[in-house]
């Protein structure tokens, strides 16, 4: 991922609550296991390839907003997983 | 940029997918909206564990037979070489990969973690004691920079290859796998074909002594005995 500019920093999520989630590593995975094949590959995308919504786009030969929905749909639903494990 | 807008920009927001001028507008609309600012707040933290939920160092045991598994189920994928094909035939290119770029050092330690990730992410992984380990994963790259994909190495001398992000081909032509030795000449390690998403895969053996890069070319289907086309992707 490339660096960000310090701006970003305020919202970069919380390294404490990473870690220990993070340590639960198990857990993480079920969450990815329970995302939707076409939403995990692109959040894969995003975040181990670091590329855009755009490229994304570009690559999987889809709607720029079809890009937007699997990356927030997809997340949310790790989310709900994680949150009663870890999150609180 | 409304509410309702920015609702749907937060999980690309929390992946910094966005364009710089979106990424902008979401966060001014954070600044004053508390609720999505929350949200942001647990996508990020969501998205910080994926990367860390993996280790580089230590993959799953079963990883490599998981994989050629998928692969054999998926795909007959032909270690052998196959004959030359109808193409006008050119003398192997000398020397044709480039140095390192120096951007590898960085990538290099970005993409082990992400290779491990995609793995973790893609095969459902089951245990095998007896498997081969890893040796090393590399990144298969266009001399831009670009990755396509992953090569995981076996201390059986065998690799995973996986082109997660190699076009899918027309029918008449494969992705072929070569090991480039030291003195650049090229020798086939086999084809790749494509698993059930689509993705361009290969299991095969190598010999590490022979091998000081990793090429793939795209070739008339059924493969070449000398590669016929300027290697796309390099890994040395």
């Amino acid at each position: 991922m490339p660096e960000e500019p310090e701006v970003f920093q305020a919202d970069r999520g919380r390294p404490e609550e990473i870690a220990e989630m993070s340590m639960d590593a198990a857990a993480v995975r079920e969450a990815v296991a329970l995302v939707p094949e076409e939403q995990r590959q692109t959040i894969m995308m995003a975040y181990f390839e670091g590329l855009s919504h755009v490229e994304i786009a570009e690559r999987m030969k889809v709607p720029l907003g079809t890009v937007k929905s699997r990356l927030r749909i997809g997340l949310e639903k790790m989310r709900e997983y994680l949150r009663p494990k870890v999150l609180e | 940029m409304n509410c309702e807008q920015v609702e749907e920009l937060l999980g690309a927001y929390a992946l910094d997918a966005l364009s710089a001028d979106e990424m902008a507008a979401v966060r001014a609309h954070l600044s004053s909206c508390a609720q999505h600012a929350a949200k942001v707040a647990e996508l990020r933290t969501v998205a910080g564990t994926l990367a860390e939920s993996v280790d580089p160092v230590a993959p799953p045991a079963g990883l490599r037979s998981t994989i050629a598994a998928a692969v054999a189920a998926d795909a007959a994928v032909s270690s052998h070489v196959a004959q030359p094909a109808s193409l006008p035939e050119r003398r192997p290119q000398k020397r044709w990969f480039a140095a390192p770029s120096p951007l590898w050092g960085a990538i290099a330690a970005v993409l082990v973690v992400a290779v491990a990730g995609l793995l973790a992410w893609n095969i459902a992984l089951r245990a095998d004691s007896a498997s081969p380990q890893v040796v090393t994963v590399r990144a298969l790259q266009q001399d831009t920079g670009a990755v396509a994909g992953y090569a995981v190495v076996f201390d059986d001398d065998t690799m995973a290859v996986y082109g997660s992000a190699l076009p899918r081909l027309d029918v008449a032509q494969q992705y072929q796998l070569w090991a480039v030795s030291e003195d650049g000449d090229a020798t086939s390690l086999g084809l790749m074909d494509y698993n059930a998403s689509g993705t361009a895969v290969a299991n095969v053996s190598f010999d590490p002594d022979q091998t000081s890069a990793v090429a793939i070319t795209i070739e008339p289907a059924g493969g070449s005995d000398q590669p016929t086309s300027d290697p796309l992707y390099i890994t040395s």
